[in-house]
């Protein structure tokens, strides 16, 4: 695989925990949300715009818990009551005792017998997709103590209203989430291509190339891989067809515009 | 699939949207300064043909004619303050009030002009196309040197010496064992943890990078270290590094640049020189060449 190909692929957006990358706003979080897990709260609220980091930082924890019996993550929604009432189930007690009939009542009382007994922290990624009357339950589910949520949602007018009508009133944390700030993206991209070991490329990046990312992207994670992206897909065709375009030791601001028009973030 | 002729065109289109207002603003600016310069210029002239009881008028508060009409076209071109404390000046004799006039004149044109470069100047900084045009011009440039010195054979002795006399030269002593790097590392922690409170976590990752490097003595991550201590200010530490990229790789213009500039800032333009001379013997580069001539013109 040529160079650029493979500088495109380390902006592909994905979830590895052995690429989290240690910012300042995400190590501040990644801390908060460490010591909120050990408070006797029974909710944790993690939100923020999507492209923030919030599965990032969500995933960092779970990988990084060192109590790995009583943490658990589910990444992706289970919408169906059921299921999600039988998957709790499984973290709390083996499968083989799982019964047939397994109601959300059933598992209040299950959850209350365990009272004292048992504390587990289960994890919530893209928690948005849950239907309210499940969240409610979550909610209730959480008052018996015996399961502590950390519920991470994107923030729009609508989860916004979810968050405050079934959280607020017996919260607990909230930590939110924002865009990164330009040392931000600047530390993202240096520390996203010396992880591959691309010194020289880290090198070309310049302060005015960083300002026009993060202002074209807001310092937005997920726009900024979008950037980078489509970046280096232009320094990939230029080295196949016209390498004397990309010769020099630093980015150009022309590509990443050229970047930018690609991505509809400017227009011409 | 990237259209890219498509996008370059887009591109084209994109930079002289951005530039259009700019050139109609420059322009208008400049018609407006020259009409402010005519103005003042005949509006003086008036002024001295009307007079005494004018320039008795302006000292008494009244706005004279010129100031004025000047005031009305262009508020933004400070003529009339030069004018107004000028002409307040007690006027007797017809002989001094002509003397006052003509240096009212002139340093009403001195203002004019200098708000005109101030315009110019404010232009600069609020317009991000000078970079586009560097970036024009290093197209230009690089794509005919651009790989030029990969042809020249490098002499290996002449340049390990003279890498060494730099050594020597400068504090830190030569060295390629992880225990030195550790050693000054701490050094210049202690130095300057006092300043750089805010960039803790910039130097934890800087120090991962220097424990990396004592693993893989790569080139291209010492010069990558240089640079970073040169961007924050450490100068000693880059030139160091760049030493120690030098000599796992000489032929790395990058290390030689950063190990000028260095220099340069810890004042030891003359040493700066001679190392990129030395490059220039074994090695064509247009970047250190161009650097050179710059520090040489600025002596
Ligand atoms: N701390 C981080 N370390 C490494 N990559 C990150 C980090 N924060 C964000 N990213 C990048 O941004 C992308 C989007 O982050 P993600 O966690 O999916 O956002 P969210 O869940 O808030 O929508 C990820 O795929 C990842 O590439
Ligand atoms: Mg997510």
């Amino acid at each position: 695989m040529s160079k650029y190909r493979q500088l495109q692929s380390i902006f592909i957006d994905r979830i590895e925990v052995n690429q989290y990358i240690g910012l300042d706003t995400s190590i501040l979080f990644y801390n908060k949300l460490q010591e909120s897990i050990q408070k006797p709260l029974k909710m944790i609220l993690l939100y923020g715009k999507p492209g923030t980091g919030k599965s990032v930082l969500i995933n960092k924890i779970y990988h990084d818990a060192k109590d790995k019996k009583n943490v658990f993550l589910i990444s992706t929604p289970i919408q169906q009551e059921e299921e999600f009432i039988k998957k709790l189930y499984t973290f709390l007690l083996p499968e083989s005792t799982l019964p047939e009939d397994l109601t959300y009542n059933r598992f209040i009382d299950i959850c209350n017998a365990l009272k004292d007994k048992k504390h587990i922290t289960v994890l919530l990624d893209e928690a948005q997709l849950y239907s309210s009357s499940l969240m409610e339950k979550i909610r209730l589910i959480s008052d018996t103590r015996t399961i502590k949520f950390v519920v991470s949602l994107h923030k729009t007018e609508k989860e916004d209203l979810i968050a405050k009508e079934h959280f607020q009133s017996r919260i607990w944390e909230t930590i939110e989430l924002k865009n990164g700030t330009i040392h931000d993206t600047n530390m993202y991209i240096q520390k996203k291509l010396i992880q591959q070991n691309y010194f020289e490329i880290a090198n070309m990046f310049r302060k005015s190339n960083i300002k026009l990312i993060h202002k074209f992207t807001k310092g937005n994670y997920r726009e900024i891989n979008k950037l980078m992206f489509t970046l280096f897909e232009i320094y990939d065709y230029y080295e196949d067809n016209k390498p004397s375009k990309i010769a020099g030791s630093t980015i150009k601001n022309r590509y990443l515009e050229m970047s930018a028009l690609k991505l509809g973030y400017i227009n011409a | 699939m990237l259209e890219i002729e498509k996008l370059e065109k887009e591109w084209r289109r994109y930079r002289l949207k951005r530039l259009k207002p700019l050139i109609f603003s420059s322009i208008a600016l400049l018609v407006a300064a020259a009409a402010a310069v005519w103005l003042t210029e005949t509006g003086s002239n008036s002024t001295l043909k009307n007079g005494a009881e004018e320039i008795e008028a302006t000292a008494l508060g009244l706005p004279a004619a010129a100031t004025k009409t000047s005031s009305n076209i262009e508020p933004s071109v400070p003529v009339e303050k030069a004018s107004v404390p000028i002409v307040e000046k007690p006027i007797k004799s017809g002989t001094k009030k002509a003397s006052v006039q003509t240096e009212t004149k002139e340093t009403e044109k001195k203002e004019v002009r200098m708000s005109r470069t101030e315009t110019v100047e404010s232009e600069v900084t609020l317009n991000p196309d000078t970079a586009f045009m560097e970036s024009l011009l290093d197209d230009m440039k690089d794509s005919s040197t651009a790989k030029e010195y990969r042809a020249v054979i490098p002499v290996k002795e002449e340049i390990v010496a003279s890498s060494t006399t730099e050594r020597k030269k400068s504090p830190v002593s030569k060295k390629s064992d992880d225990t030195e790097i550790e050693n000054t590392e701490k050094a210049d922690r202690s130095k300057g943890s006092g300043l750089q409170i805010q960039s803790t976590k910039t130097n934890n990752t800087l120090q991962l990078l220097i424990e990396r490097f004592s693993r893989s003595n790569d080139p291209k991550l010492a010069s990558y270290i240089a640079q970073s201590y040169y961007k924050k200010g450490n100068y000693k530490k880059a030139v160091k590094w760049s030493v120690t990229a030098n000599s796992l790789d000489p032929s790395g213009e990058e290390s030689w640049i950063t190990f000028a500039r260095a220099k340069v800032k810890l004042g030891k333009r003359d040493e700066a020189i001679k190392a990129l001379r030395v490059y220039l013997n074994q090695y064509s580069s247009r970047k250190v060449r161009s650097y050179l001539r710059r520090l040489e013109s600025k002596r």
